[in-house]
């Protein structure tokens, strides 16, 4: 079903080439700059000031450059799934009309859509900077992790929202997740912090759905962001698994 | 399929973005770190003579004294203690110049009661360098002088470094070495580093190359369309 669905998803790509096109000029701008940003870190890990006026080294710089990625592949994601929507609304009957399953039809899409950003998000910084180094720091591993999870997550809902065909919708989850529920997040963790429910759920909801925004908050999370990309990864499998559920039973072909 | 031929196109963007980043960043400073001065926020300034609390009597050595540090080893990156003095006008250094030095951390107790501190450096300094003079256009702003260090021999240790020069200063003349001991990192990818991007794009070639020899029609293709171009060219650029 896979191997199919892979076949589907590379006619896909093929359809719609400049999808592929632009994968590849975020893969080499990411891939070009990941040194740059991150060699800075690497030399200030290793680099110990035991004056107590300095602070502890913290890889926020790793995180800040993380999320940039992030970003430019969050972009690639809104751009194929509004692709997903466009060309569903559309063409879906002449697609479903060949010898592919819905369900082929379903991977393939969540293949461009999901897994392909967040791993290509993932391989085009580590792989760069294993070049430098073949023994990466355990801290930086570990927000890579945290980095995967996020895009996974985030990918899902929005693969969620593009199977139902709207653009407008598709648009508008995109830039929810992407920009104003982290900023809703952050901040009704600060306003609601004498509340402790409001705020601890914040804090949940923060470390599950951004853990990598999540290891640079000030407050003390109620869920920690190595729990928290779990949990965020066993929430994309569900959405993912809901997604495909959903296309194989209750899509209708206009 | 044309797995093969998406894999080899990505290996060999990510090789050659990885080589060209490495080859861009060969010389530039990839860090900067102010190493704090430990005993004050204020530049230090020790006169081990004698003891006047920043008023310097001649002859006196000054010292700027950084907070102990440790650098570890991280491959293709040269670490250097740098360093960027000014000395106030009306200072009249002699002779023997400004001098930077790198001490172990366990000898800072010692150096504080050292009488003969000249000879207590030159001894004990893991490494030394002279502090050249630097031209600047900033009038009457004392003289600046600025050195490296390399610390690449020095990896692992806990050291401190200091900044120490001769003054031939008058007796009620105060002075104050306004020092910053920086720890820079400069990038030199070695060669392994470059090779590694190398086999990156050897195997992404290869990839390519097993997709074509499996599809021969797509190397067919892949002419045709290269022929094309100029004339695909032509006709784009045309007015209709």
């Amino acid at each position: 079903m896979l191997k199919s669905a892979v076949k589907i998803g590379l006619y896909i790509g093929k359809r719609f080439r400049w999808i592929t096109y632009s994968y590849l000029i975020v893969v080499f701008i990411v891939s070009f700059s990941s040194p740059y940003f991150l060699m800075e870190s690497l030399v200030a890990s290793s680099v110990q000031t035991f004056s107590p006026l300095s602070p502890p080294y913290h890889n926020y710089a790793v995180i800040q450059y993380f999320s940039m990625a992030g970003f430019l592949f969050a972009l690639m994601v809104l751009v194929s799934a509004i692709s997903m929507a466009n060309d569903l609304r559309s063409s879906a009957l002449f697609h479903l009309s060949q010898p592919m399953s819905r369900t082929d039809v379903a991977i393939s899409w969540m293949i461009l859509t999901s897994w392909a950003p967040s791993v290509l998000c993932v391989l085009s910084i580590v792989i760069p900077l294993m070049c430098y180094l073949p023994h990466l720091p355990s801290g930086i591993l570990r927000n890579f992790l945290l980095l995967l999870s996020q895009m996974l997550v985030i990918s899902s809902i929005v693969l969620m929202a593009s199977a139902t065909r709207r653009s407008w919708l598709v648009l508008a989850v995109c830039l929810l997740l992407m920009f104003f529920l982290p900023f809703l997040l952050a901040t009704a963790i600060s306003i609601f912090a004498p509340t402790r429910y409001v705020s601890d759920a914040a804090s949940i909801a923060m470390a599950v759905l951004y853990p990598l925004m999540a290891s640079t908050t000030p407050y003390n999370t109620t869920l920690s962001p190595t729990a928290g990309a779990q949990a965020a990864v066993v929430l994309a499998a569900v959405i993912q698994g809901l997604y495909l559920a959903y296309f194989k039973f209750r899509f209708e072909v206009i | 399929m044309r797995v093969l031929r998406y894999a080899g196109i990505l290996l060999v963007i990510v090789g050659l973005a990885a080589l060209a980043s490495m080859s861009l960043m060969d010389g530039s400073v990839v860090y900067r770190s102010w190493i704090s001065q430990s005993l004050s926020s204020t530049p230090v300034v020790i006169n081990v003579g004698n003891k006047t609390g920043g008023q310097i009597l001649p002859p006196c050595r000054v010292f700027s004294v950084s907070s102990c540090f440790k650098v570890g080893r991280v491959k293709g990156v040269k670490l250097y203690m740098d360093f960027s003095v000014n000395i106030p006008s009306g200072n009249v250094l002699s002779s023997q110049g400004v001098w930077g030095y790198l001490l172990d951390c366990k000898l800072l107790q010692s150096m504080s009661v050292a009488q003969n501190m000249s000879q207590f450096l030159n001894k004990f300094s893991l490494a030394k360098v002279k502090l050249r003079r630097k031209a600047t256009s900033i009038p009457l702003s004392g003289t600046y002088y600025e050195g490296q260090i390399p610390l690449e021999n020095l990896t692992g240790r806990k050291i401190f470094a200091v900044i120490y020069g001769k003054l031939k200063a008058s007796p009620n003349q105060s002075c104050l070495i306004t020092g910053t001991p920086t720890v820079i990192a400069i990038a030199h990818p070695e060669l392994d580093q470059k090779i590694r991007t190398l086999y990156l794009m050897a195997a992404g070639a290869l990839l390519l190359a097993l997709h074509y020899i499996r599809n021969p029609e797509d190397i067919r293709e892949l002419v045709e369309r290269i022929r094309s171009y100029p004339s695909r060219l032509r006709r784009r650029s045309s007015p209709p």
